[in-house]
C-alpha cells in the first residue's frame, strides 16, 4: 500500500497518479471487502471530509475539488458499501461461532446414531429368516420381453437373482 | 490498455465444450450400436471422451478460480446462478418420474388386477433397508452442514472429519442399495410397477454417486487448501447438490 503520508502535509496535494497524496492507497484495481468500517474513510482530514457534503459545485474552491476528487476515489474503493463498525450475522453468509460445535453434537449424538438403531432393526428383522419364495405363475404383465436385453443371453434383468427371479418360463433353479 | 477494467471473467479459449459435444454424439450413437448391432467400440470411446472432457474442462475451472483469482464476487454470483438453474432442472427431471408413479398407482388398469401393488409383485418392506437409507442420507445432511460451518470457522481437521463422514454415508447408501437392487423378487421388466421402481430410485440413486464423486474432489481440494473461510462455492455447489 503506497503510504502518502511523508510526502507534503497539504491536503489537496495530488500524487503523480491523480490520486489524494493525503491518503494511503491500496495498487490499483485491489477491492477492499472487509466488512468493518475501520478504513481510511476516517483517515481523511477534515477539509476532504467537507467535500463530501452535497454542496452546489459553485461553492466548491479548487482545493474542495480535489478533495471531492479524493472522496470519490475512497468510495470507489469501498465500493457502493458505506463504513460500518460492525456486521450483524447472518446465517447464510458466514457461521456464528459455535454453530460448527453445535452441527458436530447433532451428528455424533443424533445422526448416527439414528442410523445405528435403523441398523439395528434390519438385523433383528433378517433374523426372522428367510420366508418361502412364492409359487411361480406366468403372469402376462409380468417378466416382459418386448425385446431382449443387449447384454448376456437378453433375457436376465441387470440385477438377476436365480433364487428369486424367475424368467418368463419359471424359477430357473427348479 | 494492459488489464481489463471490469470484474467479469472473459474465459480464454477452450476446446471442451467442443470435445464435450462430440463425446456426447458418440454416447449416443454409441448406444444406438449396442442396442441394434451389439457392438460396445463407439460406447467405449463416448464414455472415455466424455470422463476426459469434465477431468479436463473443471481442472481449468478450478485452475482459473483458486489459482488464477479470476472468481471475483460477481463471477461467483453468475456460478451460483448456474448452479441454482442446474439444480432446479433436475428437480423437473424428478418430477417426471413421480408423475409417472402417481399417475401408475393411484389408478392401476385392470391389467395389473385393477390393485396396487399389481398381481404377482410383492414389495419390499420399507421399514427395513429403505428406512436404514433414509436415515444415512439425512444423516449424511447434518454431517455435510457440521463440515460446511466447520469450514466458514476455520476448523480444519473438523472440516476434513464430517466431509469424510459424509463421503462415508453417501458410499454405504450406494452399496445398501446395490444390495437391495440384487435381493427384490421384481425387476425393470416386471410391468409398470418394475419400470417407475427402478427408473426413480436408478436415477436417484446415479446421482448419489455423482453428488459422492463431486464430495471426494471437494475432500481432495480441501486437503490442498483450496478452500478459504469466505470463499469455497465449489464445496457449496457440491452441499446444494447434496441436499436435493
Amino acid at each position: 500500500m503506497a503510504h502518502a503520508h511523508s510526502r507534503s502535509g497539504r491536503p489537496e496535494e495530488l500524487d503523480q497518479d491523480g490520486r489524494c497524496a493525503q491518503v494511503p492507497q491500496f495498487p490499483a484495481g485491489v477491492e477492499k471487502a472487509s466488512p468493518n468500517g475501520d478504513f481510511v474513510w476516517r483517515r481523511c482530514p477534515a477539509p476532504c471530509a467537507l467535500a463530501l457534503l452535497p454542496l452546489p459545485a459553485r461553492f466548491r474552491c479548487s482545493s474542495k475539488m480535489v478533495a471531492a476528487v479524493c472522496a470519490s476515489r475512497v468510495s470507489g474503493l469501498l465500493g457502493r458499501a458505506l463504513p460500518r463498525v460492525g456486521r450483524p450475522m447472518s446465517s447464510g453468509a458466514h457461521g456464528e461461532e459455535g454453530s460448527a460445535r453445535m452441527w458436530k453434537a447433532l451428528t455424533y449424538f443424533v445422526a448416527l446414531p439414528g442410523v445405528g438403531v435403523s441398523m439395528l432393526n434390519v438385523f433383528l428383522k433378517s433374523r426372522h429368516g428367510e420366508h418361502e419364495r412364492p409359487e411361480f405363475v406366468a403372469y402376462p404383465h409380468l417378466r416382459i420381453r418386448t425385446k431382449p436385453f443387449p447384454w448376456g443371453d437378453g433375457n436376465h434383468t441387470f440385477f438377476h437373482n436365480p433364487h428369486v427371479n424367475p424368467l418368463p418360463t419359471g424359477y430357473e433353479d427348479e | 490498455m494492459t488489464h481489463q477494467t471490469h470484474a467479469y471473467h472473459m474465459v480464454n479459449p477452450s476446446p471442451w465444450p467442443l470435445t464435450g459435444a462430440l463425446s456426447a454424439l458418440l454416447l449416443t450413437s454409441g448406444l444406438a450400436m449396442w442396442f441394434h448391432y451389439n457392438t460396445l467400440t463407439l460406447l467405449y470411446l463416448g464414455l472415455l471422451t466424455n470422463m476426459l472432457t469434465m477431468y479436463q474442462w473443471w481442472r481449468d475451472i478450478v485452475r482459473e478460480g483458486t489459482y488464477q483469482g479470476h472468481h471475483t464476487p460477481i463471477v461467483q454470483k453468475g456460478l451460483r446462478y448456474g448452479m441454482i438453474l442446474f439444480i432446479v432442472s433436475e428437480v423437473f427431471f424428478f418430477a417426471g418420474f413421480f408423475w409417472a408413479f402417481y399417475h401408475s398407482s393411484l389408478v392401476p388398469t385392470h391389467d395389473l388386477g385393477g390393485c396396487w401393488p399389481p398381481t404377482g409383485i410383492i414389495p419390499l418392506n420399507p421399514l427395513e433397508v429403505p428406512l436404514l437409507n433414509t436415515s444415512v442420507l439425512l444423516a449424511s445432511g447434518v454431517s455435510i452442514t457440521w463440515a460446511h460451518h466447520s469450514l466458514m470457522e476455520g476448523k480444519r481437521n473438523n472440516m476434513n472429519q464430517a466431509l469424510l463422514i459424509t463421503i462415508g454415508l453417501g458410499v454405504y447408501f450406494t452399496a445398501l442399495q446395490a444390495s437391495e437392487y440384487l435381493e427384490t423378487s421384481f425387476s425393470i421388466s416386471d410391468g409398470i410397477y418394475g419400470s417407475t421402481f427402478f427408473m426413480a430410485t436408478g436415477f436417484h440413486g446415479l446421482h448419489v454417486i455423482i453428488g459422492s464423486t463431486f464430495l471426494m474432489v471437494c475432500l481432495l481440494r480441501q486437503l490442498k487448501y483450496h478452500f478459504t473461510s469466505k470463499h469455497h462455492f465449489g464445496f457449496e455447489a457440491a452441499a446444494w447438490y447434496w441436499h436435493f
